[in-house]
């Protein structure tokens, strides 16, 4: 079975680049996928989102000059994608209070979350309330268990910011679960 | 290399222990369980929309590299043919230019022009005054030819 850096270099020389493309494509899917639908907490944005990011790496494979692993670089644009889409999303719904309470009791007891409980309930909504950057660095530690050096280059970072990120994330849950 | 690795395993440890004091481990494994509920075929069907999508986005960049020739081509003849035009359209702005400024030149250029018309003229009425100088002379010869034949009867 080929590498990521090779299945790169046979898309980057090929005029067939169909084939290498797939290949990372089933490799890398659904831990892309995962990622954004923790993020986005609805599958069929989620799905938009995760469709965007194979578009955009098909489209900027060719300038990828393997300065870093292959899944970074994935990550990197998967983060930026979906950031400007939850950016895109909250000026569009002129996001308030009262709206993403309304989201949140709905997510809670939709077909996403089909075993809620409460401490399940109060879990979305420490995750929702937290700002994208902490999320995602959250996300990324802890169901991921991504070092800090590949979280920072993921989301443009340096090591000490990503872990502030992730202390940050964990401090701000904390205080919302305390608000419950 | 190991010391390394084991450290960071450690620090993973740790982070992942400061969530679960928090949330349960098994509250953060549910989380995590709820947002991967999805049918068996989706990845597949992703898969297949993905490829899609890359290939009318392939097409439509071999439409539009057509018509963008086209375009240009459009241009460029649309470029030629107003700067043609606009070359012919000084050109005749010259001519009205050029006929409005004959008032304008000085009294001197205005006397030679006629001057040298009047050499044509000259030409021209010289010519006349021959003409007629030859027709009074053949008028003449005639009168006198006809007091000769007056006295010889």
């Amino acid at each position: 079975m080929q590498n990521d850096q090779t299945l790169v270099m046979e898309f980057q020389q090929s005029t067939q680049k169909e084939g290498p493309f797939t290949q990372l494509l089933k490799r890398h899917q659904q831990r892309v996928y995962y990622q954004i639908k923790r993020m986005l907490n609805n599958h069929m944005d989620a799905d938009d989102v995760a469709q965007q990011v194979w578009i955009k790496v098909w489209n900027k494979l060719d300038g990828f000059k393997m300065e870093s692993e292959f899944s970074t670089w994935l990550f990197r644009i998967a983060y930026n994608e979906t950031l400007n889409f939850i950016q895109k999303q909250q000026k569009q719904a002129g996001f308030n209070e009262t709206a993403e309470k309304i989201d949140y009791e709905e997510a809670a007891t939709g077909s996403d979350h089909p075993k809620s409980t409460q401490i399940q309930i109060a879990l979305d909504r420490a995750v929702k309330q937290l700002p994208e950057k902490q999320r995602f660095v959250f996300m990324l530690r802890y169901f991921e268990a991504l070092n800090y050096e590949k979280i920072a280059s993921i989301t443009g970072t340096t090591v000490g910011g990503a872990k502030a990120n992730y202390h940050q994330a964990i401090k701000k849950m904390e205080e919302i679960l305390k608000q419950d | 290399m190991e010391m390394e690795n084991t450290k960071k395993d450690i620090s993973l440890i740790e982070d992942k222990a400061l969530a679960e004091a928090i949330f349960s481990k098994e509250t953060l494994m549910q989380f995590n369980e709820n947002q991967q509920q999805v049918s068996s075929a989706f990845f597949d069907q992703q898969q297949a929309s993905i490829l899609k999508a890359i290939g009318q986005q392939k097409a439509k960049v071999i439409v539009f590299s057509k018509y963008r020739r086209m375009a240009v081509a459009a241009s460029l003849l649309a470029i030629v043919a107003t700067t043609y035009l606009y070359i012919q359209s000084s050109k005749q702005t010259t001519a009205t230019v050029e006929y409005v400024k004959i008032e304008e030149i000085p009294s001197e250029e205005i006397e030679n022009y006629l001057n040298s018309n009047e050499l044509i003229a000259e030409i021209d009425w010289s010519s006349e005054i021959n003409e007629e100088a030859d027709m009074f002379e053949e008028s003449k010869i005639d009168i006198n030819s006809n007091k000769d034949t007056n006295k010889a009867e």
